[in-house]
């Protein structure tokens, strides 16, 4: 079993900053598993700690039931992917790939059969003679993975594994790579920034901010039910529009409006303030007023393909929402946009926590 | 050469590259004036010495006695005699030795296991060791050569009151090996400071890459480091010998003794020219010495260039 | 067959091998920073000492040892004229070079990079050592033997192969917009150089002087081999000749003049390795 298990992990700095404040993640034996979040958040540390390559200041880290912790990097069965790939310039693609087995001397020959064959395995067959240099982009991620798996590692790490590839080749890749894992097995570490990617590729994610986790959920867990607003407005491919409001009588009034209140399992006492969230891609508009619905002036409108963003101002607040290309409204136009209430989310105002209920 | 694109405002792309841009509007003549006072002094002061010490090297022309009045022509009698002379051959032989045991290997080894001993650490440590390695490089030779001479006192040195050997005369007793010493004190500095530039251009993530395999420090040393810094390994060693090579500061140190168990070839050449005044002989021998820096200096570029 | 099942021991033998590492790291960098410090003591302490002596000893603590050089009728001269031939070498070379580095650096001159490439090499084979003698040559045929101005024309033409590369080096990463903009108010190309092109590549100037100064201060062989007269020869050869000369060397002399001569070098060269991290330049120190 190799499962991870970290409990209050913690990663300080001689100069008192935290790298990692206090982080528990559960990561069950061959998921694929995501550490998103912007620049400095601290998901590479946490990554390079369960590598080893980072010191633990407190805390623990268990990989199956062995207290890793304080472990080798080199002893703990955790294989790494940087970001550059890191492939030895002076060795070709076979030494590459048989680097760990010959570190742990294996012997020449065997070492040789299993570059080969794992090699053959990430079609990478025919190169196995070339030297780094020599090779494309994919392909240098390609044996920079076959190098990690040659010794059935317990554990994956990817540190952005697509972050290096163009943006036709990033999407290859990334079916490329779920396939890999689900067909090895192997418990997956990747760290992104790329919500996106996080989102396509894994099985769950945790999502991170200055060193603390915000949420751990699937895919849908944190689009649909943000813990907060910074998860909220993290994850998705167009943010969250969140807004101030208040709640009254099991409303909310914000744009000007008041709208319908999702159904809370908590209740909310009138006059607290809220932040009211609703995606843009699940806000309708229409030329003539609906009940429930919002009226603004559309002042913007980016057309993106298939579908256009719409950027409308209703006083001081603004509004986003995505509609398809050919039902965009003019710039300059009233509307009336309408916001479902089952996709509806509000966020302590003061605590930006999600206040509880809904989805 | 860096290439810079400019957007003009029409949206074409230009690419201007940072060549030569004649932007103040020299001109190729008086550019050539400009240049004249630099290349005149190189050529008289650098390049016309080292050339006429070809046809120099080929007469017997002496300070003082007959042949200062009178110089002849004597082809390669000086040559002959040089290799027909036993000093001759004990300096070249005795520069071997100083070479490779002060150079390639006591200044590079030292000078290299500093750099990848210190790699690491940013603090005092590293600042107070590159500091005094920096300050044996950087004080005189004429200072450094007397602070050997007190350190080696036969009398008062400090080296026989820390090892209890009193009495014991460094300089007579063990000159070959107080020079090597004495040089590689000078010298390090300059190799600690290539071999730490040339280990700062490893990569780090394919270090923790062998790290995260289990390999311990020594073979990532080994497996990682030597065979990526392999080509300034030697363009280093290159630079060194050169250098060590055409020191002359020993000289201060024994003056080539005593009875010429330290006469590099640096000391042969100044004893045999200037001090006893042959000129032309000291010629020949100088002009042997360039041809050797000549090869050194061309090895140095042809493996520079493979890299 | 997993990575993991040797851990336990594995780490315990590592931790043990760190431990020793850490212990062989200490005692080398110990046994090397004694080594270099050793000699260098006595620099510190014999010029305070009123009864120095070739050993490193507390010193009896006085002043009076600089008031030796004083007295010394060659002493302060020497310091003097150490100033004068490095001054001198410095404002030869700056000039030259920075006229020649400018030119080679703006206009396309055919065979530009083998000529910087070709100076460089030249700089390297023609070393102090290997051309003493047709230098000495050359110079009493120009009868310049004796003269320091003798001396500061070898100790230029022996730097500016470097000093050009190095300036060229900055020259190209000033940026020509400001050239043109002075061209297009009517400047000449001197004046360009002059008001324009210096002030900006200032820092590359100083970086080269305060290298040629170090050079030319700690020279040793150039004016050892071309000045007989004592008055005339600078700091390093005099001290060279205060420890073989026959008699009993004054230490409380040597001592204090040692450091006088030895400290200026010593500050630059630490300032400037703050400001810029020095490089050695092909390095060659004769």
């Amino acid at each position: 079993m190799s499962d991870i298990t970290i409990r209050q992990l913690v990663k300080q700095y001689p100069n008192g900053v935290r790298g990692v404040d206090g982080v528990d993640v559960d990561v069950a034996d061959g998921e694929f598993f995501a550490l998103l979040g912007p620049s400095g958040c601290g998901k590479t540390t946490l990554l390079r700690s369960i590598a080893g390559l980072e010191s633990v200041t407190e805390g623990t880290l268990h990989i199956g039931v062995t207290d890793m912790t304080h472990v080798e990097p080199g002893d703990r069965g955790v294989a790494m992917v940087f970001q550059d790939y890191a492939l030895f310039p002076h060795m070709d693609v076979s030494d590459n790939i048989a680097y760990p087995l010959r570190v742990r001397r294996v012997p020449k020959e065997e070492r040789r059969a299993t570059a080969a064959r794992t090699a053959e395995g990430l079609s990478l067959g025919g190169l196995l003679d070339r030297r780094p240099g020599q090779l494309s982009g994919g392909q240098q991620q390609r044996v920079a993975l076959a190098r990690a798996i040659a010794t059935r590692p317990d554990v994956l790490l990817l540190d952005e594994p697509l972050s290096n590839l163009d943006a036709r080749l990033r999407l290859e890749a990334r079916g490329f790579l779920k396939e890999l894992q689900r067909d090895l097995g192997v418990t997956t570490l990747f760290v992104t920034h790329d919500q996106a990617e996080a989102m396509a590729l894994a099985d769950r994610i945790a999502v991170m901010k200055d060193g603390r986790i915000q949420q751990i959920g699937t895919p849908r867990e944190v689009f649909h039910s943000p813990r907060n607003t910074f998860v909220a407005s993290f994850i998705g491919s167009h943010p969250m529009n969140l807004l101030p409001g208040r709640a009254s009588g099991g409303r909310v009034e914000v744009l000007g409006a008041s709208l319908p209140g999702p159904r809370l399992t908590v209740d909310v006492p009138d006059g607290h303030e809220v932040v009211w969230g609703v995606r843009p891609e699940f806000i309708t508009w229409s030329g003539t007023a609906t009940p429930d619905s919002v009226l603004a002036e559309v002042s913007l409108v980016e057309n993106l393909g298939a579908t256009a963003l719409v950027l409308a101002k209703a006083g001081d607040a603004r509004l986003q929402c995505v509609v398809s290309e050919e039902s965009a409204p003019e710039v300059g136009q009233q509307a009336w946009f309408a916001c479902p209430v089952e996709k509806t989310l509000l966020f302590d105002a003061v605590t930006t926590d999600r206040i509880g209920g809904g989805e | 050469m860096v290439s810079t694109r400019s957007v003009t405002g029409t949206g074409v792309v230009r690419a201007r590259r940072n060549r030569a841009d004649d932007v103040a509007g020299l001109g190729r003549a008086r550019a050539g004036v400009f240049v004249a006072p630099a290349l005149l002094m190189i050529g008289m002061f650098l390049l016309f010495p080292a050339i006429w010490t070809i046809y120099l090297g080929m007469t017997d022309f002496r300070l003082t006695g007959l042949a200062a009045a009178h110089t002849s022509f004597v082809g390669l009698g000086n040559f002959t005699a040089a290799f027909g002379d036993k000093a001759f051959w004990n300096a070249l032989q005795l520069t071997v030795v100083f070479v490779a045991l002060s150079g390639v290997i006591g200044q590079s080894l030292l000078g290299f296991s500093l750099a990848w001993s210190l790699r690491r650490l940013k603090g005092w440590v590293r600042t107070l060791v590159e500091s005094l390695a920096l300050a044996a490089w950087v004080i005189p030779g004429s200072v450094n050569a007397f602070l050997w001479i007190a350190l080696l006192d036969r009398r008062d040195g400090t080296l026989n009151t820390l090892l209890n050997t009193p009495g014991t005369a460094w300089l007579i007793s063990y000159p070959m090996a107080m020079i090597v010493i004495f040089n590689i004190w000078v010298g390090t500095a300059f190799s600690m400071q290539l071999f730490s530039s040339a280990l700062s251009s490893v990569s780090p993530s394919q270090l923790e890459s062998a790290q995260i395999a289990g390999a311990s420090e020594f073979r990532q040393l080994f497996d990682i480091v030597l065979p990526t810094i392999k080509g300034h390994i030697l363009t280093n060693t290159l630079m060194i010998t050169l250098w060590t090579f055409n020191t002359f500061t020993p000289f201060l140190l024994t003056a080539g003794g005593p009875n010429r168990k330290t006469e590099i070839f640096s000391v042969y050449i100044y004893k045999s020219a200037i001090g006893s005044g042959q000129l032309g002989f000291g010629a020949a021998i100088s002009m042997i010495m360039l041809l050797i820096n000549l090869a050194i200096a061309l090895l140095y570029m042809r493996v520079g260039r493979k890299r | 067959m997993t990575m993991a099942t040797r851990t336990p021991s594995r780490t315990t033998s590592r931790t043990a091998t760190r431990f020793v590492g850490r212990l062989g790291f200490v005692v080398f960098i110990t046994v090397v920073s004694v080594f270099f410090a050793l000699p260098m003591v006595w620099l510190v302490v014999a010029p305070f000492d009123a009864n120095p002596t070739m050993s490193v000893k507390w010193p009896d603590w006085t002043l009076n040892n600089f008031h030796r050089i004083l007295e010394n009728p060659y002493a302060f001269g020497s310091i003097v004229n150490s100033l004068i031939i490095s001054v001198g070498v410095v404002a030869l070379t700056v000039i030259l070079a920075t006229l020649a580095a400018y030119a080679l650096s703006r206009v396309r001159i055919p065979g530009r990079d083998a000529l910087l490439y070709g100076l460089l090499l030249l700089s390297s084979i023609v070393t102090g050592t290997a051309a003493m003698v047709p230098t000495f040559q050359l110079i009493s045929a120009l009868g310049l033997i004796n003269t320091q101005l003798g001396v500061v024309l070898v100790m230029s033409g022996g730097l500016l192969p470097t000093v050009v590369f190095i300036l060229k080096d900055f020259m190209d990463s000033v940026p020509k917009s400001y050239e043109e903009s002075a061209r297009l108010y009517g400047a000449t190309p001197f004046q360009i150089l002059r008001d324009v092109v210096v002030p900006v590549a200032r820092p590359g100037i100083a970086f080269v002087a305060v290298w040629s100064v170090v050079q030319a201060w700690s020279n040793f062989l150039v004016p050892f081999i071309l000045l007989r007269d004592p008055t005339l020869q600078p700091a390093g050869v005099l001290m060279y000749t205060f420890y073989t000369e026959a008699g009993q060397a004054d230490l409380r002399l040597i001592a204090a003049f040692s450091l006088v001569y030895t400290l200026p070098v010593v500050v630059i060269y630490f300032l400037v390795n703050r400001k810029f991290g020095f490089r050695f330049y092909g390095g060659i120190k004769s």
